[in-house]
């Protein structure tokens, strides 16, 4: 059996954590640059608003309802996911992180065990540890699992465990799920599905062989096979090896000067340069794009990017600085309000697999040491702590985030409070 | 002040080598210390006087572990109409209460009434002597 574990609500969760006075409150969580809500509480859901809204649209149903708004912290959630999944991998070794607040754990070695008071063990386990409410769903393949922690959350969310471990609990739950609720059924495949008269995920697997060749896709067919017990998604215990690595941000406002997006680019540059260390990988090309915002109608349109070849694959912060700066300047153009800006490298090889080029005279030797200590300094002191001139200090690209909560998990200023009183 | 950024660097050895090498045990580790089970251990900022009597004075802070059950006669962490506090929780045979330790404040008798959650036990306090005043 294998189970799909995920956090109710769980941006909004972490939040009332370390707020409790935003407990039984309409709440939204806002994305990057608090643009549209990502997360509501069942309260704010109760009042209507809908997932993706952007929040300048609700403005006046905030107002009237007293609806309480955050931007998204995820340094607090980051370390918030980070315990509860350690917890859920007390249970079980064989686990998958699914994303930030999802887990699936294969449980087929547990025979004997009684998986409803396993599920309700884990979930009382994860919510007295760190507060957070989670639902449980186990079922034999891993779309079924998912189907039936759904099932929890809408048939019995107090419980928020459901075990659909005999054929009559499944095809119980397929009958009461309909096609377009079904993990891997997109809203276009959905669409066509209806018109062909399937209307549950019962009615689904019920459908005859040819009609499957004819009409479904493999991925299709792959799901409706999980849907009847036989499972076909592979186990991805280990994330697999990078392709590339982009960081990207928006701007907080619009920029027109080029020192302002160098700031922004040479930070995102250095981002990707630690990641690749992390990784211990290399780049060995660069990419770069800039662009300004197509929503605003009334700004003249300009998108450019550019890709180089590095000589010698690297992963040193000031050559990869020197290059996206390089780059940038041969597709900056001077008068148009910039909107976003980013740095993606590619084209990834182990640093033990590097070839040097027969004109290469850089130390690179030296150069690992300096990005050694760099790394040591920034992991001690925090991020861009040491950071090269070009990223500078201020903050005109940064995001907006003017309902950020604190990181009361990683700052010793910023601890939530007990009175003592 | 963590200096681990130092030990990164290439260390020159000369003379002869010291006595000390096969004896070298690993630093004391206070993370180790103060959260046996990180998971479910999170510091909090300690607010005002009414704790004093335990040792645990304004602007300390409190080490909570949420996965140990609170039993008589340990220093909680208690929500109580919505709002966070630090009391010592005692068990008797006439109800829970939840006391003060500085007689300038009252104890709260529990009952069923109250919205109050008891969510984690306070393992260690953590003081600056020098910059507290007395």
């Amino acid at each position: 059996m294998i189970a799909l574990i995920d956090c109710n609500n769980f941006y909004v969760s972490c939040e009332r954590v370390f707020q409790p006075e935003l407990i039984g409150k309409p709440l939204v969580v806002l994305s990057n640059n608090d643009g549209c809500a990502i997360a509501r509480s069942e309260e704010a859901k109760a009042l209507g608003v809908k997932m993706g809204t952007p929040i300048f649209m609700i403005k006046e149903l905030v107002q009237k309802h007293n609806i309480q708004i955050r931007s998204s912290n995820y340094t607090l959630y980051g370390d918030i996911s980070k315990r509860v999944m350690n917890i859920i991998k007390s249970f079980s070794t064989k686990v998958e992180v699914y994303s930030i607040d999802e887990i699936f754990v294969d449980f087929s070695e547990f025979k004997y065990h009684d998986l409803e008071a396993l599920g309700k063990a884990i979930k009382q386990s994860v919510e007295q540890f760190t507060s957070i409410p989670v639902s449980v769903g186990m079922a034999p393949t891993k779309t079924l699992a998912k189907m039936a922690n759904r099932y929890a959350k809408k048939t019995k969310r107090e419980v928020g465990v459901h075990i659909a471990g005999t054929k009559e609990l499944i095809t119980q739950m397929l009958q009461f799920t309909e096609v377009g609720d079904v993990w891997g059924i997109g809203h276009q495949y959905a669409k066509m599905l209806l018109q062909n008269g399937f209307k549950t995920a019962a009615e689904l697997i019920a459908a005859p062989e040819e009609w499957i060749r004819k009409n479904m896709s493999v991925v299709g067919q792959r799901t409706l096979n999980e849907l009847k017990g036989l499972p076909c998604i592979k186990w991805e215990e280990e994330p697999p090896a990078k392709k590339n690595i982009c960081t990207s941000r928006s701007f907080g406002k619009v920029l027109t000067d080029k020192k302002e997006i160098q700031k922004a680019l040479a930070a995102h540059t250095a981002t990707c340069a630690a990641k690749l260390r992390k990784a211990n990988i290399c780049a060995r090309r660069l990419h770069v794009f800039v662009q300004t915002n197509p929503f605003r109608k009334d700004d003249e349109q300009y998108f450019s990017d550019i890709t180089i070849e590095l000589t010698v694959a690297t992963s040193s912060t000031h050559e990869l600085i020197k290059f996206a700066m390089k780059a940038f300047d041969k597709i900056f153009k001077q008068g148009y309000n910039y909107h976003k800006a980013g740095v993606m490298v590619l084209d990834l090889i182990p640093a033990s697999q590097i070839q040097l080029g027969i004109f290469d005279t850089r130390d690179r030797a030296k150069e690992a040491s300096l990005m050694k200590a760099l790394d040591t300094t920034n992991k001690s002191y925090g991020k861009d702590m040491v950071r090269y001139g070009v990223q500078g200090y201020s903050r005109d690209w940064k995001l907006r985030a003017e309902y950020l909560s604190k990181c009361y998990t990683t700052k010793f200023d910023q601890l939530m409070i007990l009175k003592a009183m | 002040m963590n200096i681990e950024h130092l030990k990164s660097l290439p260390i020159l050895y000369a003379g002869f080598p010291s006595p000390a090498d096969d004896y070298i045990q690993p630093d004391l580790d206070f993370n180790a210390l103060l959260k046996p089970r990180p998971n479910s251990t999170i510091p909090y900022r300690i607010n005002g006087d009414s704790m004093i009597d335990a040792f645990i004075p304004h602007n300390s802070i409190a080490i909570v572990d949420r996965s140990i059950t609170p039993k008589n006669n340990s220093i909680v962490a208690v929500t109580l109409d919505g709002e966070n506090f630090i009391k010592h929780l005692v068990k008797t045979t006439e109800g829970n209460f939840l006391l003060p330790a500085n007689k300038k404040y009252k104890a709260i008798k529990l009952n069923e009434d109250m919205d109050v959650k008891i969510w984690g036990t306070v393992t260690h306090v953590i003081i600056d002597v020098m910059n507290s005043k007395p």
